[in-house]
């Protein structure tokens, strides 16, 4: 794992990045829904899959106005994660995917 | 001389924070998803037969149908089939659901709970993780057994959207059974999609412009059992009191609420110049907002208050103007193609329904509160009267087709691509969408 290197890491990323996005489905966002962004950490089994439940770590951009917008943002971020694994990564890099942090940012959602 | 002390400097700290990071969880950014609607299934659940419930049907089937067609009707969400049904002690296996592609599942048991009573467990699972994300469990009279669904529906469109359903909430139109257009109206409440309606009047007066007050209970219309002198009349539908207002000499028309339901913003027409007034409920004071030339009618306030859209034919054709509650600071914000007539405020705030006037057609259009991102929703050749619905994601308008004489109520979403007629039985106009029932 020290010996990674960031071209590895990115590809790395890459990977999860192209296996998720078509698995998420976000609400609409509206005007007053503001920037809400969700960071969840999951933990990956060898086989790809999530183990336990995937932690919300943080939420950005809440607001009095917009808690239910970002309530649902948060539920459609838990399925796309739940709906895409389990994750096909390379086995041998299982330690650099075994913990992964995944923010979730709907600002280039069309 | 400076470069060289700065790179001799990084270049040790650069190689410190390298394997540091490393260390952490791999960090992966998404910024695109697919904005398309959501998979869902929502099966039957079998309870057998409850009195009083859907007519002798199983209570539970006759619920997930309703549940169906209410999610179906926004377009934010596909039904996945599910060929089959469980039983009410049945555990429930998620594997199906998921070969199938659903990603939520509403599962809505129903039991007698006594006394005329219907309870009805919804829950909204999460089909990959097989876990419940929402769970209510809903009482209603028998009587008012379909509530039971529109209420899981609004708990499942809350939980998926973010935005209060419109499920549970009630409509009034202006009823018509005579050939000829404004022959014997009748006012007519009912639910949402068109079930349960009751007689508010008799037909022997001409109604039109019904309008709710804020909630469900209050409506106010124009009452003409004067024909040549209309009034305008506030009734609270629990109690069944009728109060009509008194106003200035003039005809009154397209009144509205206040979003605090203060007050009644409406047009008044005397020597030939129509204003907009506001009169306070409370007090009977009656302020005009608008003046001079041109007519000027179909006054609707912004949710927070602070501002009211209305249109206006001062500038030559009909256009949407925007002013302060006050009458104060009038500017003119549709400026898109043809006329722009009858705007109505979302409840959410951030968008104004109009019916547009081209070329003879009239259609259904939303635009921002400044007039920008005009879209025409509709295509019919006399689509009009928008209403909105609670969540600001539905829009009710009346539909003449091409070549008839009466209309029907119809129902879109803001893409304009889903779009259903309502079933109101008789023909009918002017629909008016309540806001939360009690």
């Amino acid at each position: 794992m020290a010996g990674l290197s960031i071209r590895q890491r990115t590809n790395l990323a890459d990977m999860i990045r192209s296996q998720i996005t078509p698995c998420w489905n976000p609400p609409q966002a509206e005007d007053n829904s503001g920037h809400v962004t969700i960071v969840m950490r999951i933990r990956l089994g060898r086989d790809g899959g999530v183990l336990g439940t995937p932690a919300l770590s943080r939420i950005g951009g809440q607001t009095a106005a917009n808690g239910a917008y970002a309530n649902a943002l948060a539920g459609s971020v838990r399925r796309a994660i739940l709906r895409c694994a389990p994750l096909r990564l390379p086995p041998e890099l299982y330690d650099a995917w075994a913990d992964v942090e995944l923010n979730f940012d709907p600002r280039d959602i069309s | 001389m400076r470069r060289s002390i700065l790179s001799a400097v990084l270049v040790p700290l650069v190689a410190l924070a390298s394997p540091l990071r490393a260390e952490g969880p791999l960090h992966v950014d998404i910024t695109q998803g697919v904005a398309s609607p959501l998979l869902i299934a929502v099966p039957d659940i079998l309870s057998g037969s409850i009195p009083d419930v859907a007519g002798g049907e199983d209570a539970g089937a006759a619920l997930a149908k309703i549940v169906r067609a209410d999610l179906v009707s926004t377009g934010l969400y596909r039904l996945v089939p599910f060929d089959g049904h469980y039983a009410i002690a049945d555990e429930i296996a998620f594997a199906p659901f998921a070969r199938a592609g659903a990603q939520a599942l509403v599962i809505g048991r129903a039991r007698p709970a006594g006394n005329n009573l219907l309870a009805y467990d919804c829950a909204l699972y999460d089909v990959f993780g097989a876990h419940v994300e929402a769970s209510q469990r809903i009482i209603v009279a028998t009587a008012q057994w379909r509530r039971a669904a529109h209420k899981c529906a609004d708990m499942v469109f809350a939980f998926t959207t973010g935005d209060p359903g419109h499920f549970d909430t009630r409509m009034l139109v202006a009823a018509q059974d005579g050939a000829i257009p404004g022959q014997r109206t009748r006012l007519v409440s009912m639910d949402y999609d068109g079930a349960n309606p009751t007689e508010l009047t008799q037909g022997k007066e001409l109604v039109a412009t019904p309008r709710f007050g804020p909630g469900s209970r209050r409506i106010v219309f124009l009452s003409y059992v004067d024909a040549a002198a209309p009034r305008l009349v506030v009734a609270d539908l629990d109690s069944g009191s009728t109060t009509a207002l008194k106003l200035p000499a003039g005809v009154p028309s397209a009144p509205r609420f206040s979003p605090d339901g203060a007050t009644i913003v409406f047009s008044l027409a005397y020597d030939g110049d129509a204003d907009i007034y506001a009169v306070n409920l409370a007090s009977n004071s009656v302020r005009q907002l608008t003046s001079g030339a041109g007519t000027d009618t179909s006054p609707s306030f912004a949710p927070d208050g602070s501002a009211i859209v209305f249109e206006s034919n001062r500038s030559g054709d009909s256009q949407l103007y925007v002013m302060a509650p006050d009458g104060s600071d009038q500017r003119r914000v549709s400026f898109g193609a043809g006329g722009h007539a009858s705007p109505v405020w979302s409840p959410r705030g951030d968008l104004i329904a109009f019916t547009q006037i081209d070329g003879g057609a009239l259609r259904i259009g939303i635009m921002k509160p400044d007039g920008s991102k005009e879209r025409i929703l509709t295509s019919g050749s006399r689509d009009e009267d928008p209403s909105w619905g609670m969540s600001g994601r539905a829009i009710m308008f009346q539909r003449t087709a091409a070549g008839a004489m009466l209309p029907t109520i119809w129902l879109t979403d803001l893409t304009g691509k889903v779009q259903q007629p309502v079933a109101t039985g008789a023909a009918a106009s002017e629909p008016a969408w309540s806001g939360k029932r009690p």
